[in-house]
């Protein structure tokens, strides 16, 4: 298990648009993923809004989440990594405008009828998401035991920036 | 010197000490992590708001949608929204009509915006949901409220992605 981990998102500005979540263990950069940071606010600037996109800044990301008992198509069978604010907006979105409950998590992918395509990530209420396949490529680079029963997991120290 | 008496000296630096440990304590207090809820405002754990659901969905509860309803009026945001919406739409697609009778007579902005939720992390308007709407009797009271709601639905899954 890594001592020290740090989830780098780059997302575009244009939050419709995936961007990569960046892994880095140790200060080594492992691999990469697609991620979706849009909300269900509608277009624009909406991370000071109630279910709006993910706010930028960071975020200590330590705590796993089990979604055992989560509807599998929302979070995934995977687990999620709770984001707590640390800085940047993401620290006024809490405190200034009550933001709370953001993840990072999978999901079931958009349906052929869905806005953003057939396949593509689907929009959250605030949260990251990521595809379930990369969900568990995470968890395996950040736990030993990655099996899907598990309620609780000890991460190793999770940083998350998200900047766009 | 008796030992009943005070020494002012000792007695200020006492309290000083005092004082700085009630702040250290505050300081404490101010930095402790509180702990996030799992479940939404009014239910204690996840396991109780699943079998809210499952009352609503079996047992035809009214008593308990209404407190489930009541969820929304508060502030939810991340995976607050995502697992009320996800009940909400379980809900209103296997029990419709008691769902638009609930909220339209307790709250009917509430269904209204239940309907937004529903539609936004459904991303669209669940088609069977629509369905089940559609087959609400033209003479029930519920039908002018179900054809509102629609409306709304409609219209919110337009928005979805539009620039």
């Amino acid at each position: 298990m890594p001592d020290r981990v740090h989830l780098r998102v780059v997302v575009p500005k244009n939050r419709n648009l995936s961007g990569w979540l960046y892994v880095e263990l140790d200060g080594k950069p492992v691999t990469r993923m697609r991620v979706l940071a849009r909300g269900s606010r509608g277009p624009g600037d909406t991370q000071f809004l109630e279910n709006g996109n993910t706010p930028t800044g960071v975020y200590d990301g330590s705590v796993f989440q089990s979604t055992q008992n989560f509807p599998v198509e929302s979070y995934g069978p995977w687990g999620a990594i709770r984001l707590k604010p640390l800085s940047g907006n993401a620290i006024t979105a809490e405190k200034l405008f009550g933001r709370s409950g953001l993840l990072i998590h999978g999901g079931s992918l958009g349906g052929p009828g869905y806005w953003r395509g057939n396949g593509a990530l689907r929009a959250t209420y605030g949260c990251l998401r990521v595809s379930n396949s990369d969900m568990h490529t995470l968890l395996q680079l950040l736990v030993e035991d990655d099996s899907m029963g598990m309620s609780r997991a000890t991460l190793p120290a999770v940083t998350v920036t998200i900047q766009d | 010197m008796n030992a009943s008496e005070h020494d002012p000296k000792s007695l200020k630096i006492f309290l000083v000490l005092a004082f700085l440990w009630g702040v250290f304590g505050l300081v404490v207090t101010a930095h402790a992590e509180p702990a996030l809820p799992l479940s939404p405002p009014g239910f204690e754990n996840q396991a109780q708001w699943q079998k809210a659901v499952q009352a609503v969905v079996e047992k035809k509860d009214a008593t308990v949608l209404l407190s489930i309803l009541q969820v929304g009026d508060g502030r939810l945001d991340g995976y607050f929204s995502t697992n009320y919406a996800h009940y909400l739409q379980e809900i209103a697609q296997k029990q419709t009509e008691l769902f638009l009778k609930v909220a339209a007579e307790h709250h009917k902005k509430d269904w209204k915006a239940a309907l937004k939720y529903l539609v936004n992390e459904s991303q669209g308007l669940p088609r069977n949901l629509e369905r089940a709407m559609e087959r609400i009797p033209k003479k029930s009271p519920e039908y002018s409220h179900a054809q509102v709601a629609l409306k709304v639905a409609r219209g919110e899954a337009k928005k979805l992605g539009k620039e």
